[in-house]
């Protein structure tokens, strides 16, 4: 399963590996002929690097980060020992800047959905929704910054704690919203963020990426409750089960 | 914890700690002289994990640490992994036993919430390697590891269903996955804390805590207030004793 980059679609077609279409050289498709090819070295050096990227995606959520090798990476990448140098320190520095790239992706994709929310209550159903199913669709970026994230390292770490804090700052709603009635310490947001984490990592760690969606109802209703109340969490709740349903998507 | 304290040996050779045994013939039980070595591997994990991290903790500093021998530590277990998880397992048990005792002890969904975690906080607190060891590196330590880590939350949410189930009509019960999510909270609030050395303060997180657990079963009203007495009976007052 790839995992999107900001390549165009075209450009990503060039990646699937295909052992048959290897020329004389054991080259794939989309590797650039050795030595000498003509080709501006920026588009070279950008082409490489994306591809070394990618292939960190795949290899760390195929074998975890820690049995990750710089192997398999260049196997993949169908790039040179010497090129993945090139661009990168080690393995940690390689991981950061995957890692880098699919959060960017996951944000950008959680904030205009939630954007494009009328009101904040809107906005929160929208964000985790968008959040749910692009972790479904793109289980790589999902094992990826749901689990191995976790593994490597301090400034993994550090990053993700980063996105955590900037999640939420969404799941806090603005104090003039007409729904929100009531106060909620600061680590009572913290803990809605953590728990929402916790179970979608439940989740991915256990192979059943594809529920997340399901999960949208109850971490809805988790996420709304401390602010606008009972009534309209639950209201929000049975609201978000029922058009899941119109759309047959089983809920637990 | 492991404990490790032994007879003091006038025989004193090699520079051996009081509680490592003498070498050679002894006269002790075999089956103490085993336990004694286990317990000492055991706390020499949550030692060097705590110093190291597991990635980089590797059995030559546990075997150094432990004062036990390559052939003892081998003899005990067969790796890294198996004796982490051995720890870990070690470490749990003794915590799971100080929240249940708490929640048995007290009566009635809020007690039974607020009684276990702050038994768990108070742990966590108070025991820093195990902390770092059970609660931050075990996300590092292969999925054996996050298994038991998985099913020892899902024991926590366990007992939160169960005082809830217990105490409120079931049409009052939240959305099924709350209890769940109620503990992934409480964990990484707490795994922020452990990961920067802060775990002393949590038991400070009590009244937070309890807010944001007891809110989906008992409603804004009793939560809040809940928040506001917990938080009064922490602070203490000038010239007085805190409350317990």
């Amino acid at each position: 399963m790839r995992c999107s980059s900001r390549l165009a679609q075209s450009e990503k077609q060039k990646y699937v590996l295909t052992v048959e279409h290897r020329t004389s050289h054991n080259r794939a498709p989309h590797q650039l002929p050795a030595g000498r090819h003509g080709l501006p070295r920026a588009f070279v050096v950008s082409n490489q690097r994306e591809r070394i990227l990618d292939a960190v995606l795949q290899a760390a959520s195929r074998s975890g980060y820690a049995a990750m090798r710089i192997e398999d990476v260049i196997a993949i990448a169908g790039v040179s020992r010497r090129t993945f140098y090139d661009h990168f320190a080690n393995k940690e520095e390689a991981f950061l800047a995957a890692y880098e790239l699919v959060l960017e992706q996951l944000l950008t994709g959680v904030t205009s959905a939630f954007a494009s929310g009328e009101t904040w209550t809107s906005s929160v159903r929208r964000g985790l929704a968008a959040f749910l199913n692009l972790l479904a669709s793109e289980p790589v970026l999902a094992q990826v910054c749901v689990v191995e994230a976790l593994a490597a390292g301090p400034r993994a770490l550090a990053r993700r704690t980063e996105a955590m804090e900037a999640f939420q700052t969404l799941l806090r709603p603005p104090d003039d919203d007409v729904l929100v009635t009531s106060y909620a310490p600061p680590v009572a947001l913290e803990a809605i963020v953590g728990g929402i984490y916790e179970v979608i990592y439940s989740r991915v760690t256990s192979q059943r990426t594809h529920e997340l969606p399901t999960l949208l109802p109850s971490l809805l209703h988790s996420a709304l409750l401390p602010f606008v109340g009972a009534e309209v969490a639950e209201a929000e709740y049975q609201r978000t089960t029922l058009s899941a349903a119109q759309r047959a998507i089983p809920t637990p | 914890m492991f404990p490790s304290a032994l007879p003091d040996s006038s025989r004193k050779k090699r520079s051996r700690e009081p509680h490592q045994l003498p070498a050679g013939r002894h006269g002790l039980s075999r089956s103490f002289v085993v336990e004694n070595q286990r317990h000492r591997i055991l706390a020499a994990v949550a030692d060097v994990c705590h110093a190291a991290g597991y990635v980089s903790m590797s059995v030559e500093d546990i075997v150094v640490t432990s004062g036990v021998s390559r052939r003892t530590f081998y003899d005990n277990f067969r790796s890294k992994e198996d004796v982490y998880l051995a720890a870990y397992d070690e470490v749990t048990k003794q915590l799971l036993e100080r929240v249940y005792a708490a929640y048995a002890e007290a009566d009635g969904l809020v007690a039974r919430v607020r009684d276990s975690l702050n038994a768990f906080l108070t742990f966590v607190a108070e025991e820093p390697a195990f902390a770092d060891m059970c609660i931050v590196e075990v996300m590092a330590a292969g999925p054996n590891a996050i298994e038991r880590r998985n099913q020892t939350m899902a024991a926590f949410a366990e007992m939160i269903e169960k005082a809830a189930a217990d105490e409120l009509p079931k049409s009052k019960l939240p959305p099924a996955l709350t209890a769940e999510t109620l503990v992934g909270g409480i964990y990484e609030v707490v795994y922020s804390r452990v990961l920067q050395g802060r775990g002393a303060e949590l038991p400070e997180l009590l009244p937070d805590l309890l807010f944001s657990v007891v809110l989906p079963y008992m409603g804004q009203e009793t939560a809040t207030s809940l928040l506001k007495n917990e938080r009064r009976r922490s602070k203490p007052k000038a010239g007085k004793q805190a409350d317990s």
